[in-house]
């Protein structure tokens, strides 16, 4: 096991997942997001690509089976399970400035200043962190031409899991937004964890447990 | 009124003063335009079509709306449209994306464009924005999300004005183009210099 880490609410890491290997993000107590960020390790101009992801697969949303690729159209992970809902892949997290735009009130807690600070160790900048893989959330087009967010649909125990198809960086933002339905209006926990793709997962109850302990 | 005329696969920088007007029509049906913003005062500012998407509500380009900076600063506003199918959600077209798609491309991919005007400003590619997909279609059909032919008629135009100091990229979209001969003249870019 080389990272088994419990999000609290608002909060975010870094994490390196090596060719072989898995990373696994559970809800823990339900209706959360998880905004995620990754690139190759030995070449961060191998970065997510939504776009790419969307086309290559054929599919808008990144399903089991999906591969997230990068802009250059290579492999990055393959979503190997996804159990709610289904992945959403955007060009941008929510920000300050945009919970502004939409609420009025300044200086709100937000993913682009969680992955900005997961990512310090790597000097990214705001460039490095536009491009978003947000398993769980559930966003559509309405009719009238507007975006609609709805509620997501994870539960306890829900989990998405990525294989490393190259070796990775992946930041990920434990999802702060509270004036949306996004995670319903309550950030939770979240728990990442990162190993061998054929080792066992801890399961919710331990996570629960050891999160009591702590 | 200076004027410029894009071949599929060839760009346009244009700078502009606040309350300029900039008008992008297509000359040929199908053919996609993408346009990026960059704030005159620091290109790292620069349209952010996901922030313009949620703070207008709008999946589309609508009469009237503001298009901001991921620093919600106001870049352009629309004030003009004839069509109302445009994409704001996906990247810029690259090479790599084209090739994997099977496409025949010619000339530079909006994305290398994009990128060329940013390495003149000492910036790498990972600044280059996301654009507004004039024309541009991608929807889900026969269980398969793909790019669309795109939406323009011969003369359908989107024309926006300058909120703030800006430097404007159009590009001529080599991925989903209208015409078969790559010497074709498939988009036609106008602006107004207001203030001059």
């Amino acid at each position: 096991m080389r990272q088994d880490v419990l999000l609290e609410p608002r909060s975010y890491t870094a994490s390196e997942v090596e060719v072989g290997e898995s990373l696994r993000i559970t809800v823990v107590d339900g209706q959360q997001v998880p905004d995620i960020v990754l690139w190759a390790r030995e070449d961060a101009g191998e970065r997510l690509s939504p776009t790419a992801s969307q086309l290559l697969n054929g599919s808008h949303l990144m399903v089991p089976g999906c591969v997230l690729y990068s802009h250059r159209a290579s492999g990055l992970a393959r979503v190997d399970a996804c159990t709610a809902g289904a992945g959403v892949i955007v060009g941008g997290s929510c920000s300050a400035p945009l919970n502004y735009a939409r609420f009025g009130i300044p200086d709100t807690p937000n993913c682009r200043s969680n992955l900005l600070a997961a990512g310090a160790p790597y000097g990214v900048e705001e460039a490095d962190v536009q491009h978003i893989y947000c398993p769980f959330m559930t966003i559509r087009r309405d009719d009238d031409g507007s975006y609609v967010i709805d509620l997501p649909e994870a539960e306890p125990g829900d989990y998405v899991e990525l294989a490393a198809l190259v070796d990775l960086v992946v930041l990920t933002s434990n999802c702060p937004q509270e004036r949306t339905p996004t995670n319903a209006f309550n950030p939770s926990r979240l728990h990442l964890w990162v190993g061998p793709s054929d080792a066992s997962r801890p399961t919710l109850d331990a996570i629960v447990a050891e999160a009591a302990h702590a | 009124m200076p004027d410029v005329t894009l071949t599929a696969g060839s760009a346009a920088a244009i700078s502009l003063s606040p309350g300029d007007a900039l008008s992008v029509r297509a000359i040929v049906a199908g053919q996609v335009a993408e346009l990026v913003a960059h704030s005159a005062a620091d290109p790292r500012e620069r349209l952010s079509t996901l922030l313009t998407g949620l703070a207008e509500e709008a999946h589309t380009l609508r009469e009237g709306m503001t298009l901001w900076s991921q620093e919600y600063r106001p870049l352009l506003r629309v004030e003009e449209l004839t069509n109302d199918e445009h994409d704001l959600a996906l990247e810029a077209c690259t090479p790599w994306l084209g090739r994997a798609l099977g496409a025949e491309l010619v000339g530079d991919c909006c994305w290398t464009s994009f990128r060329a005007w940013l390495e003149g400003e000492g910036l790498p590619e990972k600044w280059v924005p996301y654009p507004v997909g004039i024309f541009k279609r991608a929807d889900e059909r026969d269980g398969r999300y793909g790019l669309r032919p795109g939406s323009s008629r011969p003369g359908d135009l989107v024309r926006f004005s300058a909120a703030s100091a800006c430097t404007v990229l159009v590009s001529a979209c080599p991925l989903t183009r209208g015409a078969a001969d790559p010497a074709a003249p498939v988009i036609e870019v106008t602006w107004n210099e207001q203030n001059s």
